[in-house]
């Protein structure tokens, strides 16, 4: 059996190598050019020509999202931006605008995903674009389990679905407050997230809020393998290396434990608890068993709480002296824990810490600094050191 | 701006919420209706009542709107209305989900087309396409500027249609929102439709309603796209005035001024002031480019 792909945003190059090693199958990337996310970091052709590099190296894909809304202008570029990210050996393109299929399908031997900004519902839909040769539809994010189900068994079509991080209140491709409110495109990758906004209605006391909370799958993995969905998508090209690590690496030891049969309500229990460390909002199901309703959103504006779990990322490793960058404050004495790329979690006592030039400190208090820490374990580069909140 | 095409003139279409049209047809025998259960932002109807509007008004081109985000349990029976539409001498159907075309071309049935992709037809490539797929028309979205209007109408050969008056829809959720808040305030949500605008803020007001399919948000202010529609007249063919949730009186001011426009009763420049001067000078997007890298 064909295992199901876990597939991780990555914002720029850094993060494609976190996602590949911390246990995603593909990640996909936004050009400098033509993406939804036009103020993420993003990928120059170089970035991706690398980025294809390293992940082809460790087995992964790299699918580029070419997903935005054309305009006029938008056209003329883009043929020659296509064929020479082909040339950076992409392996697939995530596009919108149906003109651009027929163009990539009839010129490159790359595969075309449709992005859920054609919010396909249903399996008429769906077999359009396979008509269109479309080789994976990722479904709008309204369709329940059912729905997706019977897509899947109607299809043949290879169906890729959100499992995970923030989610929008209106139907993709279907909202332009982000226009209306700010003159940013929202779909042309300027979405203002207008619908986290807090707003007045008529006289009442009450603000009126439409954010919704965010999604999280990750207790319904073995009933979502088991419908046939080909690819399980992370949001987030906008998140930390932080996040990535943590919400692939539970999610890819929950698959691993179905494919192998080891999933229990500990473990299960255990990773939500580390999933609901790393997000910042509530979570829920949103439309996968029924429509969203009451519970799905927020009533009194936003609601995120963030925390300083976060302390840093190995960069290098020189015998047992390990080059820390630092994220948040802790200090000699602390437990913290590392979480590996071998999906290791390791919990130990800071004894010592020292600055840059080598010199002992009893805290790392300044963000981004580099530190240094001498320990007795093997940790692989790009392993994070986060506060301990297991034991 | 281009000359006009052979053979073509722009005509005026109306997004009608009502069934009764007689007081329209001085001005113009186009129209658009929604279809009961289909159709988002539309003046909804069943397929009896479609027939009984075309046989009231027997020369009027009807146009049926089904743009809600059609899902596998709606398929049945959408089939079957749009067997029932063809064989009601409607003009055409707008539509949005791809199922629909689907169904339209499987089955063989006599129906014109519309792409009606809210926010998504914004190029020319993308008008190209659908023409290729069977479309008759398309539907241009409201947020593009009336220059790449007019570089579409030059570089597509597909019917267009683009709205010049009304309350555009800006968003749509399948989610309950209001319903929500009112459940949530625990008070009776006693209007069909209400006025939000950003808390604490003075800047612009919006309708937001909801439906069984979800909520819409709409803008407040009337869209005038009238000075647009002078430079646009002979690159387009329809141009579409929507009266929902605008006087009744006050519209049909509007498009008597627009038909003496039309019939060179009334110039461009004295139409466009007196627009002005009815509903205000919110362009919308039409000279508007938005913008979306803020790096």
């Amino acid at each position: 059996m064909k295992k199901v792909e876990l597939l991780s945003p990555a914002g720029d190059l850094e993060r494609l190598k976190i996602a590949c090693i911390y246990g995603a199958d593909a990640v996909y990337i936004g050009g400098q050019d033509y993406s939804l996310r036009a103020n993420a970091n993003n990928f120059s052709l170089d970035d991706i020509k690398e980025g294809c590099r390293f992940a082809h190296e460790h087995g992964k894909k790299v699918y580029l999202a070419l997903n935005i809304v054309f305009h006029n202008e938008d056209i003329a570029g883009v043929y020659d931006y296509i064929r020479k990210v082909v040339e950076a050996k992409i392996d697939a393109f995530i596009v919108s605008d149906l003109f651009l299929v027929r163009y990539i399908k009839s010129n490159f031997p790359v595969e075309v995903h449709l992005s859920t900004q054609e919010s396909a519902s249903n399996y008429l839909s769906v077999n359009f674009l396979k008509q269109e040769k479309i080789d994976r539809v990722v479904l709008a994010r309204e369709v329940d389990r059912e729905g997706i189900k019977e897509i899947i068994e109607k299809t043949g079509m290879d169906i890729e679905i959100f499992i995970h991080g923030a989610m929008c209140t209106f139907v993709s491709g279907r909202c332009v407050l982000s226009n209306y409110f700010t003159n940013r495109d929202s779909n042309r990758g300027g979405c203002a997230q207008v619908c986290r906004f807090c707003f007045d209605i008529d006289d009442e006391e009450i603000p009126f809020s439409m954010a919704v909370k965010d999604l999280n799958m990750s207790s319904y993995i073995k009933d979502m393998i088991s419908i046939g969905i080909r690819s399980f998508k992370i949001e987030g090209r906008m998140r930390s290396p932080f996040y990535l690590a943590v919400v692939l690496s539970s999610y890819r030891r929950i698959i691993d434990a179905v494919y192998e049969d080891k999933l229990t309500d500990d473990l299960l229990k255990r990773e939500l608890k580390i999933l609901a460390r790393v997000s910042n909002r509530e979570n829920s199901t949103h439309f996968y068993f029924k429509e969203a309703g009451l519970e799905d959103q927020y009533y009194t504006g936003r609601q995120e709480i963030s925390n300083q779990d976060y302390l840093g990322i190995v960069l290098e490793k020189n015998n047992n002296i390990y080059t820390i960058r630092q994220r948040n404050y802790f200090k000699v004495g602390d437990k913290v824990e590392f979480i590996t790329p071998n999906m290791e979690i390791i919990s130990l006592n800071v004894t010592n810490l020292y600055n840059e030039k080598g010199e002992e400190i009893e805290v790392a208090n300044q963000a981004d600094s580099i530190i240094k820490m001498k320990l007795d374990i093997d940790l692989p580069i790009y392993s994070m050191l986060r506060k301990n909140y297991l034991d | 701006m281009q000359l006009p095409k052979e053979g073509d003139n722009l005509e005026l279409i109306i997004n009608v919420n009502k069934k009764e049209l007689d007081e329209f047809l001085k001005f113009t025998n186009s129209f658009i209706i929604g279809l009961e259960n289909y159709s988002i932002n539309y003046f909804e109807l069943s397929c009896q009542e479609i027939k009984e509007i075309l046989d009231k008004y027997q020369e009027i081109n009807l146009f049926v709107s089904i743009n809600k985000n059609i899902f596998n349990k709606d398929i049945p029976d959408l089939e079957s209305k749009l067997i029932t539409l063809s064989k009601l001498k409607i003009k055409g159907i707008l539509f949005y989900d791809l199922a629909i075309l689907e169904i339209v071309q499987r089955l063989k049935l006599d129906l014109d087309l519309v792409i009606h992709k809210t926010h998504m037809i914004t190029n020319y490539n993308i008008c190209n396409y659908y023409k290729d797929k069977g479309c008759k028309y398309a539907y241009l979205s409201t947020e593009i500027t009336a220059m790449e209007m007019d570089e579409i109408s030059k570089k597509s050969s597909i019917k267009l249609m683009a709205y010049f008056i009304g309350h555009p829809i800006i968003s749509h959720s399948k989610r309950k929102l209001v319903s929500n808040y009112y459940l949530y305030s625990k008070k009776d949500n006693e209007d069909n439709i209400h006025i939000i605008k950003e808390h604490n803020k003075d800047g612009s007001k919006y309708y937001i309603n909801e439906s069984s399919k979800g909520t819409n948000i709409l803008t407040y202010e009337i869209l005038n796209g009238t000075k647009a529609f002078v430079e646009l007249k002979n690159s387009l063919d329809y141009a579409i005035l929507d009266s929902n949730l605008i006087d009744d009186n006050l519209f049909l001011e509007i498009l008597d001024l627009y038909k003496k426009n039309l019939t060179e009763e009334l110039s461009d420049n004295e139409l466009i002031s007196k627009v002005n001067n009815l509903i205000g000078t919110n362009d919308g997007f039409f000279y508007l480019k938005t913008t979306y890298k803020v790096k």
